[in-house]
């Protein structure tokens, strides 16, 4: 007991105490706001081609006052035909130009609208002349109905849900409750996704390179092979522990630094090229969003959801970590052969996270039900599922299936471990690793 | 007593049979050598006495005390193919491997603290693992299989490597544990080695024990009746038949007479020639010669 201490100890201040490690768990928290912070500022710049548009209308369809040029594109309305504006394109001062003429009827919806270019015009471009055009047609319609703009609001109709419970009460699910719901089992989902991957391989990682510098049987002639890879799966998984902890501090506040950030900037200009429905509904969801949501939080039971994550997460770890260690200790030097066998189990958690996010849409469907329950899928679908209040019994059933599988796991990569880290040269088939578990 | 005895040890690989009935005792405070050509289960018996892989068959005794399933903490292994954890201070490293073989933290300093200053290795103790020249890494590596004070000292092939002055620090620390009453097991092919530092020996081959005992004793056993004489004079051009010359090289000549010509017959010729002889010995066969000899005729058998 006191050795197993001894390695976890060892395994773990090597690695929290490394530089590296240090950087990277401040970093990658400002690397997700650096991010954050490009993908907002791409989206905000709605890119499209840099070109000067001429609106040909030589029959008057729109009236010079009404017309404003937009920000992106420069268009300009004339009166001239296109033939007249023929010169003008050779000069270069116009790249396209557009011909529009007034509907024969009203009723008519689909337009053929002729653009004269030699531009290639990417999808960017074609959409903003497209929705800019159709405003035309649109206003020049609403003019010729004698249609008054408040009439045209009159048309809206904007729906939101008021749940009410009937034989339950429980008033204080809101809409906003399946929001914090998909975020927080988002996160959730994704933490755990994150860290299984790559705490599993760090262990695979370091039992190569135990058995590559053959450290190994130094080790090995002072502390048993099970002793070794329980010390290091967990020592590692400490390491993960502290990493999740502070990134679970640092995450609220890299969160609203992005949000500070962004709401005032981004908004406005992404808004404003959706159709207006859209936009009113986001204005109001802002409005109602943010202290709805806060109040939400508060009603999330945390004292069943956080320990119950960590427990899917250490349930999760483990499984992973020790198929992760048995294959390190049967392949040797190989990354690439190491990586081939990984390859099924890899699968199964990427798979776990696309069951997680489609649970963060339907987390009471039968498909995230089942997955749930299913060990390699249940610590990422579980862990998604917890923040939108699963009946209590399916996470504790989930997590004892779960803990029974890494037990039955832990005995066979144990097995296979302690004979593949003493086996130098020849490659282990899956044949072999199947008599390593089985034999004596 | 002995302080190691192995009876009818036996371990198999899959179908492959590593080691195939082993047995052999080794006394106490004695240096004993295990040799074998390369895959005769040297490494296999090794792994066994240590605790690093358990025997299928058979029996390992470590004073009296049968030692198969455990990991004997009397025992210090220094593995052909070295490794530390490259990123690692060799303090911390030493610290730790130390700790592992059951030491405490304050007698791990301690003992730590002296043979960092008999190796003359102060100035590079807080520096990483991977930033040491080998002989450097050799140091650490004795550290750590002898820092825990074991019973027995087990090292296989302990001088590849290292410069002349290392491999002397090192057979002077090895002396030096002998006469403090550890016994020390060598596993090497430089068979120069096993006839300078060995006492006993025992000879590994196809995973069986072919030949152990004294050193003097075997070489004694294997001794070819042949005789070296070196002259003053120019020799003869011929000796008579029953000397058998065997070879000649200036003023030396060896011979290997038949059964019924004794040494004194030799040199009572040399002088009846009135040929002044410098010196004049019986040649032992080398341990080389008899780990050839030995495996060649076990291989035929």
């Amino acid at each position: 007991m006191n050795k197993l201490w001894l390695i976890i100890k060892r395994e773990y201040t090597t690695r929290v105490f490394k530089k590296s490690f240090i950087l990277l768990t401040l970093l990658v928290p400002l690397g997700i706001v650096a991010f954050g912070v490009l993908v907002g500022y791409i989206m905000s710049r709605n890119s499209v081609q840099n070109i000067h548009v001429a609106i040909s209308d030589p029959q008057g369809m729109i009236e010079d006052s009404s017309f404003k040029s937009k920000k992106d594109i420069d268009y300009s309305l004339t009166k001239e035909s296109f033939d007249q504006l023929k010169t003008l394109m050779k000069d270069g001062q116009y790249q396209a130009v557009i011909e529009i003429a007034p509907p024969s009827n009203l009723q008519e919806t689909n337009f053929k609208i002729k653009v004269n270019t030699d531009e290639r015009l990417d999808i960017n471009t074609s959409e903003s002349i497209k929705s800019t055009i159709s405003k035309l047609y649109r206003n020049y319609k609403i003019k010729k109905l004698n249609l008054s703009d408040s009439t045209i609001n009159n048309l809206d109709a904007d729906i939101s849900l008021d749940r009410h419970g009937v034989f339950k009460d429980d008033a204080k699910i809101s809409n906003a409750s399946n929001a914090v719901g998909a975020i927080l089992g988002g996160i959730m989902g994704l933490l755990m996704y994150i860290f299984v991957l790559t705490q599993g391989m760090m262990v695979m990682r370091s039992v190569m390179e135990e058995k590559m510098n053959r450290i190994i049987e130094v080790i090995l002639s002072s502390v048993k092979p099970i002793q070794l890879m329980m010390g290091k799966i967990i020592g590692v998984g400490f390491v993960g522990l502290t990493q999740l902890m502070i990134w679970l501090i640092f995450m609220p506040l890299t969160g609203i630094i992005t949000g500070t950030l962004f709401s005032s900037r981004l908004k406005p200009q992404v808004v404003s090229s959706m159709d207006p429905n859209t936009q009113k509904a986001m204005e109001q969801a802002a409005d109602q969003g943010l202290s709805s949501i806060l109040s939400e939080l508060g009603h999330v039971h945390w004292w069943f959801i956080v320990p119950m994550f960590l427990l899917f997460f250490v349930g999760g770890y483990f499984l992973f970590a020790a198929i992760c260690a048995a294959i390190g200790s049967a392949v040797g030097d190989d990354q690439g052969e190491s990586q081939q066998i990984m390859m099924p189990f890899t699968l199964l958690i990427v798979m776990g996270l696309y069951l997680a996010m489609g649970a963060i849409r339907a987390p009471n469907s039968s498909l995230s039900v089942i997955s749930s329950f299913i060990p390699f899928f249940s610590p990422m679908v579980m862990s998604t599922r917890l923040a939108f209040d699963p009946p209590m019994w399916q996470p504790i059933l989930a997590l004892v299936i779960l803990i029974l599988t890494c037990i039955f796991f832990a005995f066979l990569a144990a097995r296979i471990y302690r004979t593949g880290i003493l086996m130098y040269g020849k490659k282990a088939s899956f044949k072999e690793l199947g008599k390593w578990m089985f034999s004596k | 007593m002995s302080i190691l005895t192995l009876d009818h040890v036996c371990k198999t690989y899959q179908s492959q049979k590593a080691v195939d009935d082993v047995s052999f005792s080794v006394p106490r405070a004695c240096i004993y050598g295990m040799l074998g050509p390369n895959g005769a289960g040297k490494t296999t018996t090794i792994r066994m006495i240590t605790g690093i892989t358990h025997p299928d068959s058979g029996d390992v005794f470590i004073n009296g005390n049968r030692t198969n399933d455990t990991i004997p903490q009397e025992i210090g292994y220094m593995p052909e193919e070295r490794g530390l954890y490259k990123k690692m201070p060799v303090w911390d490293h030493l610290m730790y491997l130390a700790q592992l073989k059951g030491l405490d933290e304050s007698t791990a300093r301690k003992e730590l603290k002296e043979w960092i200053e008999r190796l003359e290795m102060k100035s590079w103790y807080t520096k990483k693992v991977e930033e040491l020249s080998k002989g450097m890494t050799q140091k650490a590596q004795f550290i750590a299989t002898v820092i825990h004070k074991p019973e027995i000292l087990i090292l296989d092939e302990p001088f590849s490597g290292l410069d002349p002055i290392s491999t002397n620090m090192i057979k002077d620390e090895i002396t030096r544990l002998k006469n403090e009453g550890t016994t020390i097991i060598f596993s090497t092919h430089r068979m120069e080695q096993v006839e300078e530092i060995c006492e006993r020996m025992v000879l590994i081959n196809k995973g069986r024990n072919v030949l152990d005992g004294n050193v003097e004793e075997i070489r004694k056993a294997h001794r070819q009746h042949l005789f070296e004489l070196v002259t003053e004079d120019e020799l003869p051009r011929s000796f008579p038949s029953q000397f058998n010359e065997v070879s000649r090289n200036g003023r030396k000549v060896q011979f290997k007479p038949d059964t019924t010509t004794h040494a004194s017959d030799l040199l009572k010729y040399f002088l009846d020639q009135n040929l002044h002889v410098n010196s004049f010995q019986e040649i032992f066969p080398s341990i080389n010669d008899i780990f050839i000899q030995t495996v060649e005729n076990s291989n035929r058998s």
